[in-house]
């Protein structure tokens, strides 16, 4: 095996994982370490528990390697990781809902104003729920667009095969939620 | 914020002193505030800069609303990377646990089937040679077949006579025997609807009636009016069957 712990391209890493019959552990070990960041923070978005983030992103990661070798390179591995990502969440929460529907969670937790339980609220600091808070009052794409850009730091051909959005458009979308978002920081300044 | 390495995300046209329009502008705006264009990108925004003045009033409002968000990101994903810091190490543990099960089931299986073909194979040969020659016709001879119930088969297999001289009139005998014993069963349950015509005086008549008088029983039952029928006399019809 020619893989070198310190050439950790995408390339490099698919390539090792992909021509090792069990799973390269330092190809897998570098794959992890770069995509981790992505993955947990897109999960904990989406499923506002660090917990629960972190259990989706082993199974996001435990997924993405079972299949390595199906991954074809037609879109960036971001784009991939980004797909299992929400597919990984979206089953987590149709099963935390089903578990309060039938009863096993017979105590619900009130939410805040932007989906954090108190528990989550004190986990989480001030500021970041209060900047949720103003993300939540952005529209949708624009929204999207500005974390996927933002702070996931994907160039617009990935958001834009995310979201099936074109480049000129996120672009606007991105301008217009920068925007918006200085005025609310501005205004909630105390 | 790094630079952006995808000099292809802009639509920026590669000309050097061309000056930017007013849109291709602000689509770079952000970008630009946050040092997330190409170098290229970059040289190309500030030198349209000095057409557009109040867009540089737009970059610093930026810069200067973002950059508290900037410190608690920081602060934030200084708490990512401590969360995640064994992140690929359970990775790969609960890869290896789930090669070693599926070993486990592949190594269990591999033993189990050859087991029970070997297995099979020797109950095939252990049956007797006429009952096994016999279950097999008549499973495909006759619809009640799978009436036959583990004590019948028990003794169909240890009786010796019926492993020699079973001929197709007998199975036909055996299955007319059958037909009989269903319609038995179809007659009696014909009479038990009819019973429910029946009222209370005339099941006492019928029951204290003599056996082989049917004339009278018919008459009796033709004598029936239905209205007079109710479930308690259902009932008392069927405890006294």
């Amino acid at each position: 095996m020619g893989y070198a712990l310190s050439v950790n391209t995408d390339d490099a890493i698919l390539t090792a994982l992909r021509e090792a019959t069990d799973n390269n552990s330092v190809a897998a070990n570098d794959f992890v370490r770069k995509y981790q960041k992505f993955v947990y923070t897109t999960a904990l978005r989406y499923l506002k528990s660090s917990d629960d983030a972190y259990d989706a992103a082993q199974e996001v990661f435990i997924k993405a390697l079972k299949s390595i070798r199906s991954f074809r390179g037609e879109s960036s591995v971001s784009t991939w990781l980004y797909r299992i990502t929400m597919n990984v969440c979206s089953g987590m929460k149709r099963k935390e809902k089903l578990r309060t529907f039938v009863g096993i969670d017979d105590i619900q937790e009130s939410t805040s104003d932007y989906g954090y339980t108190p528990a989550q609220e004190t986990e989480n600091n001030d500021f970041e729920v209060r900047f949720q808070g103003i993300l939540a009052q952005l529209p949708d794409k624009q929204r999207e667009t500005f974390i996927m850009r933002y702070f996931d730091e994907l160039s617009y051909e990935e958001i834009s095969q995310i979201s099936g959005t074109s480049v000129g458009g996120l672009k606007a979308n991105y301008f217009q939620a920068t925007k918006k978002i200085a005025q609310l920081l501005k205004s909630a300044r105390p | 914020m790094n630079s952006s390495d995808n000099p292809q995300t802009s639509s920026v046209p590669n000309v050097g002193n061309e000056v930017l329009s007013r849109q291709q502008m602000e689509e770079l705006l952000a970008d630009y505030a946050f040092d997330q264009l190409s170098a290229l990108e970059k040289a190309q925004f500030e030198h349209s800069l000095s057409t557009y003045p109040d867009l540089m009033t737009d970059v610093e409002e930026l810069r200067s609303a973002f950059a508290i968000v900037d410190t608690e990101t920081e602060a934030t994903e200084r708490n990512h990377a401590q969360r995640l810091k064994n992140l690929s190490v359970h990775v790969q543990n609960r890869l290896m646990a789930e090669r070693v099960a599926t070993a486990r089931r592949w190594k269990f299986f591999r033993f189990l089937m050859p087991a029970l073909a070997a297995a099979s194979a020797v109950m095939v040969m252990l049956l007797p040679e006429g009952a096994t020659d016999y279950l097999m016709h008549r499973s495909s001879a006759s619809p009640f077949a799978d009436m036959i119930r583990p004590h019948e088969a028990s003794l169909i297999f240890d009786d010796e006579s019926l492993n020699d001289g079973i001929s197709d009139a007998d199975i036909a005998l055996a299955d007319h025997t059958v037909d009989d014993a269903i319609n038995g069963v179809l007659a009696e349950k014909e009479s038990l609807l009819a019973a429910r015509l029946i009222d209370h005086d005339t099941l006492k008549a019928l029951s204290s009636a003599d056996g082989d008088d049917t004339d009278n029983d018919l008459a009796l039952l033709q004598d029936i009016d239905d209205d007079d029928v109710d479930d308690s006399d259902v009932q008392a019809i069927f405890t006294q069957m």
